[in-house]
C-alpha cells in the first residue's frame, strides 16, 4: 500500500500545475476558481471500492467568517432503500427495481479523517444536513465544524481520507458486470456558499430525484491506481500514465471545471479525432464500432454549430463514452469534458437517436459546464437550452422534418419531437418550468424542463429572429461564462439586450413572455373563433385560451388575391375588423407557425372553401394500411 | 392453360377487397374532412399540423379501433363467403362445411404462424439469457432477428401447407378434404411457392408505399405520381388475389381431380 502512495506522491510532485497541463481554450483571470481538488486513489477491484486521499483547496469569496464547511456525499444516496433519493422513487430508479439489491450491491462513501489547518482532525464534528425532508436515513450532505474559522478572502486546505464503495449501477453511478465502472458522485465535494438576497448561505440540498449539479469551479488533479489492462476515460487531460506488473497509475488534470467523472472498461476501443485544436476521444465497445463515425461526425457538427452560434468550446478535450448495453443505465449523461451516450448494436442510420444524444450531451459543455447554473433549483437553465440547441443542430444537419427519424418513410424532426413531447402532456397547466427539481416528484419533469423550455425558446427565436437570437445568446454566453447564472439573470439579460436593439418589441415585452412561459403554468392556443362579413366590413374573432400572451400575425385573404396582415398582442378573445370591397376567403392566425408553443395548429384557420387534397392523401394511406393488414390476415387461405 | 375460374374468382376476391378499401377510404375521408376543416384549407398541411390533428384524433382511439374491428369482421366474413362459393365452383364440396372449415383453418394457420415465429425467438432468449447482463448484445440481437426470419420462412414454406393438410386429414366426410389428404406433398411443393409469390408481392407493395411516402403528395403537387403509385399498388393487389385463387385451385381442384382418377 505504501509503495502505491509513493508512486502517487511522485506523480503529484511532477504535475503541480494542472492549469498549464490542460488549459481552457478561453483566457481566464482565475477569479472563478473557488474549490480545487487533488485526489489520489487506489481501486480495490474485487471489493468495488476506491480508497483515496484528497486535498481540497477552498477559497472563501464571501464577506462572512465561516466556522463550518459542507460537503456533498451523494454516493450515500445509493446506500439503501431508505435514502431520500431512492425512497422518493419507491425503490424504482429509471425503471430498475432496487428492492432485490444484495448488501454488496449498494454503494456508500465515508470519510475516515478530515484534517483542518493546524493538523486537527475535525471528523468528530460531523453532522448531516437534511434540509428537504429531515429523513434521518439520508446522509448525502455532511457539515463539519472547522477548528479554525475561514476569514473572508482566505483560502484553506483540507486533507481528507475517504473510501467509496461503488454500487451496482444506479442512476449512472457504479459498476456493471466485471470491470465497467462509471465513477460519478464519487468524492467529497464542497457545497456552494452563495449570495442570496442581502446575505450569504450554504446551498446544500440533499440528493433527491430531479436534482444533479451545483458546484464551484476548480482545478482538478486526479491520480488513479487501477488494475492493468482496463481502458480509462475521464474529465480533463491524461498527463501521466505509469504501468507496473499488474497495476497502472493514470493521472488526469482539468482546469476550470465543476466536477470530475471517470469511466473504465476492458472492452473499450478508443477512437481519437481532432476538431480544430480540440482532441475528441470516443470510447466504444467493439460491437458499436459501426456507429463510431456517426458519433464523431455528430460531435464535430455540434462543436462547429455551437462555436458559430453560441461561442467557443471552452476545453481542450472531450471524451465521449458509449456504454455497452449492460451498462446502459450509466448513459445519457453529461459531466465536464466527459459525456455518456447510449446505443445498441444494429441501430439503423435513419434513426438518429445516437446523433441526437451526442449533440445533447455535448451541448451541456456550454449549458452546465461553463454556464454552471444551479441544476437542482433551475434545471431548465441547462436542459431547456440544451434541448433547444439539440433541436436546432440535428434539424440543421439532417433536415427540419426528418432530423431525428427518417426510416421507411416515417419522418420526425427533432424540434417537432420536443414540441410533441410537451403538448402530449395530459394537462398543459400541470405546473411551471421554473421550479426546483424536487418539486417535480414523479411528473412532467422531461416534458416541462426539456421540451416546453426548448419550445418556448424556439418561439422567442421565431419572434425576435434568428440573427438577433444568436447575437443575444453569444452575448449571454460571454458575459456569464464560468459563473452560476440564474433564470433571473438570463431574463434580465434578455430585457437589456432587446432594449438595445431596433426591434418592434421592447425588452419588457419579450422578458415578460419568458417569465410567463417559465414561471406560470399557462399555455398558448390561438384560434379563429368566428368570422363574419357585412358588405365591405369583415370581422374575425380570434382567441387565446391558454393565458400565455404572445404577439401573433393575422393574415386576411380575399377572393381577388388581395391580402392583408396585421400583428396583434393576443390576450383572451379579440374581434378584429378590416374593410375591403371583396369577398373574404380566408383568415389565418400565425400563418408562419411562429408561435411554436401553440397547443393546436389545426384551429388557426378559417376558410370559405376547403381543399380535399390533404384528406384524400391521408385517407389513401389509411386505406392502404388497413387493406394490406386484412389481406395479410387472409393470405394463408 | 390457367382455368378461367381461377381468373374469375381471383378477380372477385380482389373486388371484394377493393370494396373494403373504398369503404375505409370513404370513412377516413369523411372523418378527416370533418375533423380537419381549417388545416386542410389550402393544402398546406405541415408536420406540426398533422401531429396536432393526430394527437386530438388519437384521444378517441378506442372508437376508431372499434370501427376498424367491425370493418375487419365484415371483410373476413365476406371473404370466406366468397371463398366457399369458389370452392363449390371448383369442387363438389358443401358450401356450409367449406365456409366453416375455412374459417377454422384461417385461425389455425394464424396461430401456427405466430408460434413458428415466436418459438425460435424464445429459444434464442432462453439460450442467451438477459442481454443486459451480457458483455455482448450482438449475439442476442442477431439471434432474435435470425430466429424471426427463420420462423417466418418456416411459416410460409412449411407451416401453412402443414396445417392445411393436417387439419384436413381428419375431415373424411367431404370428398374435397379426402382428396387433399393425399396432397400434402403437393402442398409443400406448390403451395409454398405460391406463398413465397404472395410474400414477394407484399414486399413489393410496401416498397410502393415507401416510394409514395417520398412524394410530397400532401402538398398536392404530384397528383399524377400519387395516382401512378396507387394504380401500381392495385396491380400488385390483383396479382396477389390471382395467385391466391391459383393456390386454392391447385390444392382443391387438382387434388380433387387426382382423387377422382385414383378412386
Amino acid at each position: 500500500m505504501v509503495y502505491h502512495y509513493v508512486i502517487l506522491l511522485l506523480l503529484c510532485l511532477v504535475s503541480l500545475d494542472s492549469t498549464a497541463q490542460c488549459p481552457t481554450r478561453i483566457d481566464l483571470d482565475g477569479d472563478h476558481i473557488i474549490a480545487s481538488y487533488d485526489i489520489a486513489g487506489r481501486l480495490d477491484h474485487p471489493a468495488k471500492t476506491l480508497h483515496a486521499h484528497q486535498t481540497i483547496h477552498w477559497t472563501n469569496t464571501s464577506p462572512d467568517t465561516l466556522t463550518e464547511i459542507r460537503l456533498y456525499l451523494y454516493m450515500n444516496a445509493f446506500a439503501g432503500l431508505n435514502s431520500s433519493f431512492i425512497q422518493r422513487q419507491n425503490g424504482v430508479v429509471f425503471g430498475q427495481s432496487l428492492h432485490n439489491y444484495q448488501e454488496m450491491e449498494w454503494g456508500h462513501i465515508s470519510i475516515s479523517s478530515i484534517v483542518d489547518a493546524g493538523g486537527v482532525d475535525i471528523s468528530a464534528s460531523k453532522r448531516y444536513i437534511r434540509d428537504l425532508d429531515n429523513n434521518p436515513r439520508d446522509s448525502t450532505i455532511v457539515a463539519y465544524t472547522l477548528d479554525q474559522p475561514i476569514l473572508p478572502g482566505e483560502s484553506r486546505d483540507l486533507e481528507l481520507d475517504f473510501s467509496v464503495k461503488m454500487p451496482k449501477l444506479i442512476a449512472r453511478s457504479g459498476y456493471s458486470l466485471n470491470d465497467y465502472y462509471l465513477f460519478v458522485h464519487w468524492f467529497p465535494q464542497m457545497c456552494v456558499y452563495e449570495e442570496v438576497g442581502s446575505g450569504w448561505q450554504w446551498n446544500s440540498h440533499q440528493f433527491v430525484p430531479g436534482t444533479e449539479f451545483f458546484a464551484d469551479f476548480g482545478d482538478y488533479r486526479v491520480s488513479l491506481d487501477l488494475p492493468k489492462g482496463i481502458v480509462v476515460g475521464a474529465t480533463g487531460c491524461k498527463t501521466h500514465h505509469l504501468e507496473t506488473q499488474d497495476r497502472q497509475v493514470v493521472t488526469y488534470t482539468a482546469s476550470s471545471v465543476i466536477d470530475f467523472a471517470w469511466v473504465t472498461y476492458s472492452h473499450f476501443d478508443i477512437y481519437t479525432e481532432q476538431w480544430r485544436d480540440v482532441e475528441l476521444e470516443l470510447l466504444l465497445p467493439p460491437e458499436h464500432a459501426a456507429q463510431a463515425a456517426r458519433m464523431l461526425t455528430a460531435a464535430r457538427q455540434a462543436l462547429t454549430y455551437l462555436d458559430e452560434h453560441v461561442g467557443p468550446y471552452a476545453y481542450p478535450r472531450l471524451t465521449i463514452v458509449g456504454p455497452p448495453l449492460h451498462a446502459i443505465r450509466s448513459g445519457l449523461m453529461e459531466y465536464p469534458m466527459l459525456i455518456t451516450c447510449g446505443t445498441s448494436y444494429g441501430l439503423p442510420e435513419g434513426v438518429r437517436s445516437i446523433e441526437s444524444l451526442v449533440v445533447h450531451e455535448l451541448t451541456h459543455q456550454y449549458f452546465m459546464a461553463v454556464l454552471a447554473n444551479n441544476e437542482k433549483e433551475e434545471a431548465w437553465m441547462d436542459e431547456g437550452f440544451v434541448t433547444y440547441y439539440e433541436d436546432r443542430i440535428i434539424d440543421h444537419y439532417y433536415g427540419d422534418n426528418n432530423g431525428l427519424i427518417d426510416l421507411l418513410g416515417y419522418q420526425v424532426g427533432n424540434a417537432q419531437k420536443s414540441r410533441q413531447e410537451y403538448l402530449g402532456m395530459s394537462d398543459l397547466t400541470q405546473g411551471s418550468i421554473g421550479r426546483p427539481g424536487w418539486e417535480f416528484y414523479f411528473g412532467a419533469f422531461k416534458e416541462l424542463i426539456y421540451a416546453k423550455s426548448a419550445t418556448l425558446l424556439k418561439t422567442i427565436d421565431n419572434i425576435i429572429g434568428r440573427d438577433v437570437m444568436d447575437d443575444m445568446m453569444r452575448g449571454y454566453y460571454e458575459e456569464y461564462m464560468f459563473t452560476h447564472p440564474s433564470g433571473e439573470d438570463f431574463i434580465n439579460y434578455v430585457k437589456t439586450y432587446i432594449d438595445q436593439q431596433t426591434l418592434p418589441y421592447r425588452g419588457d415585452y419579450i422578458s415578460n413572455i419568458l417569465k410567463q412561459g417559465i414561471y406560470d403554468a399557462s399555455f398558448y392556443d390561438a384560434k379563429v373563433s368566428a368570422v363574419a362579413s357585412n358588405l365591405d366590413e369583415h370581422s374575425a374573432t380570434i382567441s387565446n385560451s391558454g393565458g400565455l400572451d404572445l404577439p401573433v400575425t393575422v393574415a386576411w385573404s380575399f377572393v381577388d388575391g388581395h391580402t392583408h396582415t396585421q400583428v396583434v398582442d393576443l390576450r383572451g378573445e379579440q374581434t378584429l375588423t378590416y374593410t375591403y370591397g371583396q369577398d373574404l376567403v380566408k383568415v389565418i392566425v400565425d400563418p408562419q407557425l411562429t408561435n411554436y408553443l401553440d397547443a393546436d395548429y389545426t384551429n388557426n384557420t378559417w376558410s370559405r372553401t376547403t381543399s380535399n387534397g390533404p384528406a384524400a392523401s391521408m385517407s389513401s394511406r389509411a386505406a392502404y394500411w388497413v387493406q394490406s393488414f386484412l389481406h395479410l390476415l387472409t393470405t394463408a387461405l | 392453360m390457367i382455368d378461367r375460374r381461377v381468373i374469375k374468382w381471383g378477380l372477385r376476391l380482389y373486388l371484394w377487397q377493393v370494396m373494403l378499401g373504398l369503404a375505409i377510404y370513404a370513412l377516413a375521408h369523411y372523418y378527416l374532412i370533418d375533423s380537419l376543416p381549417a388545416a386542410s384549407l389550402d393544402g398546406s398541411l405541415t408536420s406540426e399540423v398533422l401531429s396536432d390533428w393526430w394527437r386530438t384524433a388519437s384521444s378517441d382511439l378506442s372508437s376508431h379501433i372499434t370501427k376498424l374491428a367491425l370493418i375487419a369482421v365484415v371483410y373476413l366474413l365476406g371473404y370466406w363467403y366468397w371463398l366457399s362459393k369458389y370452392l363449390q365452383d371448383i369442387s363438389s364440396t358443401s358450401a356450409a362445411w367449406a365456409w366453416m372449415r375455412l374459417a377454422l383453418l384461417g385461425v389455425l394457420q394464424l396461430v401456427l404462424t405466430l408460434i413458428l415465429i415466436a418459438a425460435p425467438c424464445l429459444l434464442v432468449v432462453i439460450a442467451l439469457g438477459d442481454p443486459t447482463q451480457a458483455v455482448s448484445e450482438r449475439p442476442f440481437i442477431l439471434g432474435v432477428t435470425g430466429a424471426s426470419i427463420v420462423g417466418t420462412a418456416l411459416a410460409v414454406a412449411i407451416g401453412v401447407p402443414l396445417v392445411r393438410t393436417k387439419y384436413l386429414l381428419s375431415s373424411t366426410d367431404i370428398r374435397l378434404w379426402a382428396a387433399i389428404k393425399d396432397g400434402y406433398t403437393y402442398s409443400l411443393a406448390h403451395s409454398s411457392r405460391h406463398q413465397i409469390v404472395i410474400v414477394t408481392a407484399m414486399v413489393l407493395s410496401i416498397v410502393l408505399w415507401w416510394v409514395s411516402s417520398k412524394v410530397p403528395s400532401i402538398n398536392g403537387h404530384s397528383t399524377g405520381l400519387v395516382l401512378l403509385v396507387a394504380i401500381l399498388y392495385q396491380a400488385v393487389m390483383i396479382a396477389r388475389s390471382l395467385v391466391r385463387a391459383w393456390t386454392i385451385y391447385s390444392l382443391a381442384y387438382e387434388q380433387d381431380r387426382t382423387m377422382t382418377a385414383t378412386h
